[in-house]
């Protein structure tokens, strides 16, 4: 890997230790990747930039130090180019209900007064796209959060390999991103194509089609074939399921997506290296895979996994206008605070409250580890994926307006 | 102990380690799949409640989130992290894992190791040299 004069005089130490150590990262990251060099990146969104939450729990007090210790010295420095963060580790809504949330709040709110003299925006959500930021095409970025690095890669054509904490935040502190993988136009070409011929009605659908399209692909990159144009609360449940069941970093929808308004586009003129078939049966195993609440009983019902849209936000709201969520049934809406705001203004928030239900933002249940052991409702692949495997959970896999009738029925309605 | 095999492959992550092998041809989500607090996998498949702490991981790639590498330093803080991994696909988040921790990689493998190496096999790796040494009893 070639490095220019100032970035050799950084990884040689003479901007400090701590650039140092950031520089060395990026230059091994960049060389086991094989880049060339180094880039300038134009957006970051960096994970860890909190209080540890209910990571502090079964840790010895030295390692709960050493952990808060290195979130007090990612905020040493300002950052260069706009740089905003993944979710927290805890909520500050309702905090009083939950002793972790109250032990922690005061360094969660050192870590709040910091990040603003580095400069970083506080978004602490998973999916910085719906709350404005959001690069244009072509733009160099380097953002965690597998689902939203999906996201923009897919349907923004901006350019983000997946990044882990420690990389993200290097980048953001050093304005360089090693150029390897998606960055680079010759490795955004298609290896496979999967032809859709199930009906695709809602954004469960597409969250289906996504977690088909991760098992297939794995590392690769799919590209959907016979998708009619979709909303953003459908691409938000493809990209985070593409990147469950997967490792999948961007992906194709013929005559969609930016980089593919021809098949021939999308595949670079290349050949498919294999095709599948996603059809009614292919969904519908795919559904039964993740819903394993299968005696219906459920006791939570969880929404915003990519954290929900103001649209989400509004639909729950319309159908629990002069309901009541059943006592047996706690109902959360996660979404990013910025959005929780306007659904404020809006009087969806109070609707959903009056109806019993909650409206959170910061983090989510498989982030924060609260909600353990429960029988969840979710409309999103991602989050019955994994609260099977974090949580313990069982999860009933639906719509978004079948996982609130069942919040007021009180039993999983099909 | 027998060696009975050294595979060649590159270092994607540098330094030495020894110890016992855990095997599947499997991909991984570090977080999710692995509780740093135990350092056992957790995920369905072939290796789902098998602890990875002390052992050299040798399974296909790291898949899902990026928080492997968050996760995997989660794990050394308690000393319950795996010594290395040796993959046969490569994902970035694999490779930022082990330079973060410090363990080594070795991937772009000459031979099959799905075929070559057991479960509880001892490998002795060089992720300078890209070597993996098989010994058996």
């Amino acid at each position: 890997m070639i490095l220019t004069d100032e970035q050799q005089r950084i990884l040689d130490g003479k901007e400090g230790p701590v650039l140092q150590k950031y520089m060395q990262l990026l230059y091994r990251w960049g060389r086991a990747m094989k880049a060339e060099r180094l880039i300038d990146v134009h957006n970051v969104h960096v994970s860890g930039i909190t209080a540890p939450g209910h990571t502090a729990i079964g840790m010895s007090p030295e390692a709960v130090d050493g952990v808060m210790k290195q979130v007090e010295t990612s905020l040493e420095y300002k950052v260069k180019v706009p740089t905003s963060t993944h979710v927290a580790r805890i909520t500050m809504d309702y905090a009083e209900e939950r002793k972790l949330e109250r032990d922690q709040l005061e360094f969660q709110r050192f870590v709040i007064k910091r990040a603003q003299e580095a400069g970083i925006a506080l978004t602490w959500t998973c999916a910085p796209y719906i709350v404005g930021v959001l690069p244009g095409k072509g733009q160099i970025c380097a953002w965690t959060e597998s689902s939203a690095v999906v996201y923009i890669n897919s349907i923004a054509g901006a350019r983000s390999t997946r990044n882990g904490q420690e990389s993200a935040l290097a980048a953001a502190v050093l304005g360089w991103v090693p150029e390897f993988g998606v960055l680079k136009t010759e490795n955004r070409k298609g290896d496979l194509l999967i032809e859709v011929e199930a009906e695709l009605d809602s954004s469960l659908d597409y969250g289906l089609l996504g977690y088909f399209g991760g098992m297939e692909a794995g590392l690769d990159i799919p590209v959907f074939a016979g998708v009619k144009p979709f909303s953003v609360e459908a691409a938000k449940q493809m990209s985070a399921s593409l990147a469950s069941s997967g490792g999948v970093t961007m992906f194709h929808a013929v005559g969609i997506t930016p980089e593919a308004s021809t098949m021939e586009e999308a595949f670079q003129g290349g050949e498919p290296r294999k095709t599948a078939v996603f059809d009614e049966s292919a969904k519908q195993a795919v559904r039964d895979h993740l819903h394993t609440a299968r005696d219906g009983m459920i006791d939570h019902v969880m929404i915003g996994c990519p954290h929900a849209t103001l649209e989400e936000v509004r639909t729950v709201a319309d159908l629990l206008r002069g309901k009541k969520i059943h006592d047996n049934i706690r109902l959360e809406v996660w979404t990013p605070r910025a959005i929780r705001r306007c659904a404020e203004d809006l009087g969806y928030v109070q609707v959903i409250e009056e109806a019993g239900g909650r409206v959170l933002s910061d983090t989510c249940p498989a982030i924060s580890r609260i909600s353990q052991g429960v029988s969840m409702a979710t409309h999103s692949c991602k989050q019955a994926h994994y609260s099977r495997q974090l949580l313990g959970n069982r999860t009933a896999l639906g719509t978004l307006e079948q996982c609130v009738r069942s919040a007021i029925e009180g039993r999983w309605v099909s | 102990m027998k060696l009975i095999s050294v595979i060649q492959g590159t270092g994607y992550a540098p330094g030495r380690a020894e110890g016992e092998a855990l095997v599947a041809d499997t991909r991984i989500s570090f977080w999710g799949g692995f509780d740093p607090k135990s350092g056992r996998i957790v995920q369905d498949g072939p290796l789902e409640g098998q602890s990875a702490a002390g052992k050299i991981l040798v399974f296909r790639s790291t898949k899902g989130s990026s928080g492997t590498s968050g996760m995997v330093a989660i794990a050394k803080r308690g000393g319950l992290h795996p010594l290395a991994f040796v993959n046969t696909e490569v994902d970035c988040m694999a490779a930022l894992a082990c330079i973060v921790c410090e363990i080594p990689m070795i991937a772009d493998l000459d031979r099959d190791p799905f075929t070559i190496i057991r479960n509880g096999d001892y490998l002795r790796l060089d992720g300078d040299k890209g070597t993996i040494e098989v010994y058996r009893k």
